[in-house]
């Protein structure tokens, strides 16, 4: 454990200490040697205090990573800090700290414009004087090697990240970070970052991070400390107990929000609860207007990828929205967003060069401000409340008076209630969409209909023009669309597939992460296909993979032209990648299931063929030793006739392995006018020859009579072959080796309108209750398996598809001495084929 | 007239025995240059074959009627000679696309052994057709 420098980062403890020494006792206690503060800095006590509570506790102050870098800078003022971390790289903000003696050290974060660690190598190289916090989780969850990355970036460590992850809540913005979990509850592979870490940088802090504890912070600190203490990073921990580890749950401050503003909000919104996510956000907007008693409120769902929100709510409904989309960097809810807090904005007075506290600041739609006469703003960032590092909506409330009479501050705590709400607003949609999802696999096997469904699904929950899904086909090689819908919308002769990189769809399917966008040229790196963008009118688009749990694309998405309420071609948000997301989750194991099937019973196809080639050369080349001069005197026995019949018995089995690799869809039938008793019956007695004859079973006692009142009936002739064949070879299983317990009898009637064909044995009969079972796919009685009955479970299976094939039934209507199955087809059959009209 | 010559063998074999001279083809491009340059007494083809060149796939829905439409270009250069359709389609809609009245008789392929198919061949050589 020596030389082991392990820290733990204080992002889950939420936006502000409760308890800020007990959490640095309790942490110490674990054996956790340095502290990375990821609160921002009005939520932490003066630096000196800071590092005065460190210090008297053996811990290091390992970085800042909360609140906007110009906070940071500010805080720190002449205490130099091992790093200051950044998710990205702008120069004009990162000027002071720089000036300031800092080193910024780079996150990649998931869901942030820079999460790849190709963007950061080349960052890097650009910058020398940057460092890097490459994150096992993150650089897990966007499909990079974290062990890898590690290597590849040692002499610019700042830290590392140890952080472990699940794909249980999914992989979307809003979710994936619901994810994050102790180390070695997740699927990241930390055995090698660990290794590479120890090997390459042993000098460097590794600090345990969780965004988010499923129990409380501290109890998640402690789990983390077990486990790597297993290893021999820590020593072992003593459980968490006691005053010091009684440490509220993270993110929400309910407690900071006056409690009248807190029950306001509550009634109002109960009242106006809605399933809909569009309502909700309306009613949680109309909420938030009424509690704040702002003049105009407005909600945006915030992409941090794209930095850019998009309108969801606007209270009271106002006609002068007309932007629906807020490029954030230099608005100035993109300055709240920054500081990770509500932010009050005098809109009357900016100051020159500085108009609102920086030079860059700017007001978005002065316009609309000044024709509705509004004189302040304040701008609350709403975190994901699984994450308080992601801001997931913006809140702007607007007022006519210079001072609105409520504090910003007040409003921040409001704004983690208005995150709940949304969260759970959202996940009614979500887990709506699931159920959706697993309803429509209930309604049957195939593949093709599970994903028009998925299809329709997701065109009405999305509120889009066109929707095509596309699969992944077997071998790996090319995406195929496997549904489309819309008249404009459906995909074109030319984009029917995909290769990997190719145009944006393809694309999405190389990097294993959706794009979103107004114009299909813009987007970044890509090329698009076609009616991708070309010839139609294109207001927006999002293509979105579907990956498995374990990451892989099965299949792609692709939605283009959002609508709003309104009827307005609205942008994508990241609302909207959840809710695919919550679909692809609910989708994928049962499309992966359907494809494997459909994939295995074509491979299954491919094979019968396959075997009906040499079974054909076979009677070929026995036929022409049976006629060669002299051989049949040859034998004692006709022994070549025997592989003759082998020979039939084996296209039986083929063809039962044929019906079931149709039964998934209709079978094929080619029907002609056929005479039961001679041209199906006879003959299916004759290919079960071979079989009596092994068990010197007599032919003599199957019965069959004259089948007078049945006439020619339009048919498969082969297939109804099979059906005989199929329960001839039961009865002659079933009588096991007694040959008094064979004895089958066929009959043929005319009952009503329909014709009635009678199979009856004297075998074991039918377990009384097994009457529907046993025409089950794979269905195999007691009496088979105790008695060790060769079969599949398959020839009553292939019976029951064939005569439904015919329009017709196949029922059990005795089980016993005799057991008595009963055929019947409809009258129409004698005179023309099924299913025609008339 | 086969796309694959393996099981045919046999069937080739059994006429060989019964005194036929026997030119196999397996793309029809080359069974219409044959037929086109002599008429041979006997036409013996499959339904389900590649288009090659002569037919698009499209037209042969992917070579699950070649026979068909190749049948109508070999009647056009022999309209006398007797056509055996060796097969194993059964759909009545297809065997219907075949002009009925023709010399021309369908053999499934289950049913006929090569040499009982020599013999029936034999049979029609020696009748002149059916």
């Amino acid at each position: 454990m020596d030389g082991v420098q392990i820290g733990y980062q204080t992002i889950a403890f939420g936006p502000t200490f409760a308890d800020l020494p007990g959490v640095l006792d309790a942490l110490a206690a674990l054996g956790y040697r340095g502290i990375e503060f990821s609160q921002a800095p009005q939520a932490l006590p003066p630096i000196e205090e800071l590092l005065r509570l460190l210090d008297e506790r053996g811990l290091h102050l390992l970085g800042l990573a909360g609140g906007s870098i110009f906070d940071r800078t500010a805080y720190c003022r002449d205490v130099r800090m091992p790093y200051l971390y950044i998710e990205a790289w702008n120069p004009a903000h990162a000027e002071d700290a720089l000036a300031a003696g800092h080193r910024l050290a780079l996150h990649p974060i998931t869901f942030r414009p820079l999460h790849r660690m190709s963007a950061a190598h080349a960052l890097l190289e650009e910058h020398p004087e940057l460092l890097i916090i490459p994150d096992s989780a993150h650089l897990h969850i966007v499909g990079d090697d974290p062990a890898l990355a590690l290597r590849q970036c040692v002499g610019r460590l700042a830290s590392v990240h140890l952080k472990d992850w699940t794909p249980e809540y999914g992989r979307s913005a809003y979710r994936y970070s619901r994810g994050f979990t102790e180390l070695g509850e997740g699927v990241v592979p930390l055995e090698p970052f660990i290794a590479e870490w120890r090997k390459g940088a042993p000098g460097v802090w590794a600090v345990v991070e969780q965004d988010r504890s499923r129990t409380d912070p501290l109890t998640s600190a402690y789990r983390s400390a077990c486990w790597l203490s297993d290893r021999k990073l820590l020593p072992r921990p003593a459980p968490p107990g006691g005053g010091a580890y009684r440490v509220r749950p993270a993110m929400v401050a309910p407690e900071a929000c006056p409690p009248e503003m807190v029950s306001h909000f509550a009634r109002t919104l109960a009242v106006a609860s809605s399933e809909d996510l569009e309502q909700s956000y309306t009613n949680i907007t109309e909420a938030l207007r009424d509690v704040s008693q702002a003049d105009l409120a407005s909600l945006w769902a915030f992409s941090p990828s794209r930095d850019l929100g998009t309108l969801v709510g606007v209270s009271p409904a106002c006609s002068a929205v007309e932007h629906r989309t807020l490029q954030c960097g230099p608005a100035l809810s993109g300055i709240a967003v920054d500081r990770q807090a509500a932010t009050q904005f005098d809109l009357t007075s900016p100051q020159p060069g500085l108009p609102y506290g920086r030079p860059d600041a700017e007001l978005c739609a002065p316009e609309i401000v000044n024709a509705l006469g509004m004189r302040s703003l304040i701008s609350v960032p709403i975190a994901d409340p699984s994450n308080a590092d992601h801001v997931r909506l913006i809140a702007n409330l607007f007022y006519r008076q210079s001072d609105p009479g409520v504090s910003a501050r007040d409003l921040g705590a409001l704004g983690s209630l208005v995150g709940r709400a949304a969260d759970a607003a959202m996940d009614q949609v979500c887990a709506y969409a699931a159920a959706a999802v697993n309803v429509a696999a209930g309604r049957g096997k195939d593949a093709c209909r599970f994903l028009d469904r998925v299809r329709d699904l997701v065109a009405r929950l999305l509120v889009c023009d066109g929707v095509t899904i596309f699969v992944v086909d077997s071998v790996g090689d090319r995406l195929e669309a496997a549904s489309t819908t819309g008249l404009q919308w459906r995909v074109d002769e030319g984009e029917t597939h995909y290769a990997k990189g190719e145009g944006i769809t393809g694309g999405v399917w190389a990097n294993e992460e959706p794009v979103v966008g107004a114009d299909a040229h813009e987007a970044p790196g890509r090329v698009a296909k076609s009616v991708e963008t070309v010839g139609r009118q294109l207001g927006s688009f999002l293509v979105a993979p579907l990956l498995d749990s374990g990451g892989e694309v099965v299949g792609v998405v692709r939605c283009q032209n959002k609508r709003s309420a309104d009827g307005r071609w609205a942008m994508y948000s990241d609302d909207d990648l959840a809710i695919l997301d919550a679909i692809g989750q609910a989708v994928v194991p049962h499309l992966v299931t359907r494809l494997a099937d459909e994939r295995r019973i074509a491979a299954l196809g491919r094979l019968t063929h396959e075997l009906k080639v040499p079974l054909g050369s076979i009677r070929g080349a026995v036929d022409l030793i049976q006629h060669t001069r002299g051989v049949r005197e040859m034998l004692p026995y006709d022994y070549l006739g025997d592989i003759l019949s082998w020979c039939d018995i084996m296209r039986r089995l083929v063809g039962n392995a044929d019906v079931l690799r149709s039964a998934r869809a209709s079978l094929p039938l080619e029907c002609q006018p056929t005479f039961l008793k001679s041209e199906v019956i006879a003959a299916a007695v004759r290919q079960a020859g071979l079989l009596l004859r092994g068990k010197r079973f007599s032919e003599n006692r199957i019965q069959y009579d004259d089948f007078e009142a049945v006439p020619r009936l339009w048919i498969d002739r082969s297939q109804f072959q099979q059906v005989m064949f199929n329960l001839l070879s039961n009865s002659i299983k079933y009588a096991f080796s007694d040959p008094d317990a064979f004895y089958v009898e066929i009959a043929g009637d005319r009952r009503g309108g329909d014709y009635v064909i009678t199979f009856r044995d004297r075998g074991t009969g039918i377990p009384s209750g097994a009457d529907e079972r046993i025409f089950q796919e794979g269905a195999r009685g007691r009496n088979a398996l105790e008695r060790n009955v060769a079969g599949q479970g398959l020839g009553l299976f292939v019976v029951r598809q064939i005569v439904e094939a015919h329009g017709g039934s196949v029922r059990v209507t005795h089980t016993a001495q005799p057991t008595e199955i009963t055929i019947t087809l409809p009258g129409e059959l004698a005179l023309q084929p099924p299913g025609r009209k008339g | 007239m086969d796309d694959d010559v393996t099981p045919n063998w046999y069937h080739v074999s059994a006429l060989e025995r019964k005194g036929f001279e026997v030119l196999q083809c397996v793309i029809p491009d080359r069974a219409v240059e044959e037929a086109g340059a002599t008429c041979p007494d006997i036409i013996v083809l499959d339904i389900m074959m590649p288009p090659g060149k002569l037919f698009t796939p499209k037209a042969s829905d992917n070579g699950l009627i070649t026979g068909v439409l190749l049948y109508s270009v070999l009647r056009a250069h022999c309209p006398e000679t007797p056509v055996a359709v060796l097969t194993n389609v059964q759909n009545p809609q297809t065997l219907a696309r075949f002009t009925p009245g023709e010399r021309l008789r369908v053999f499934h392929k289950v049913d006929w052994l090569p040499t009982s198919f020599a013999e029936e061949m034999a049979r029609v050589a020696e009748a002149g057709g059916w």
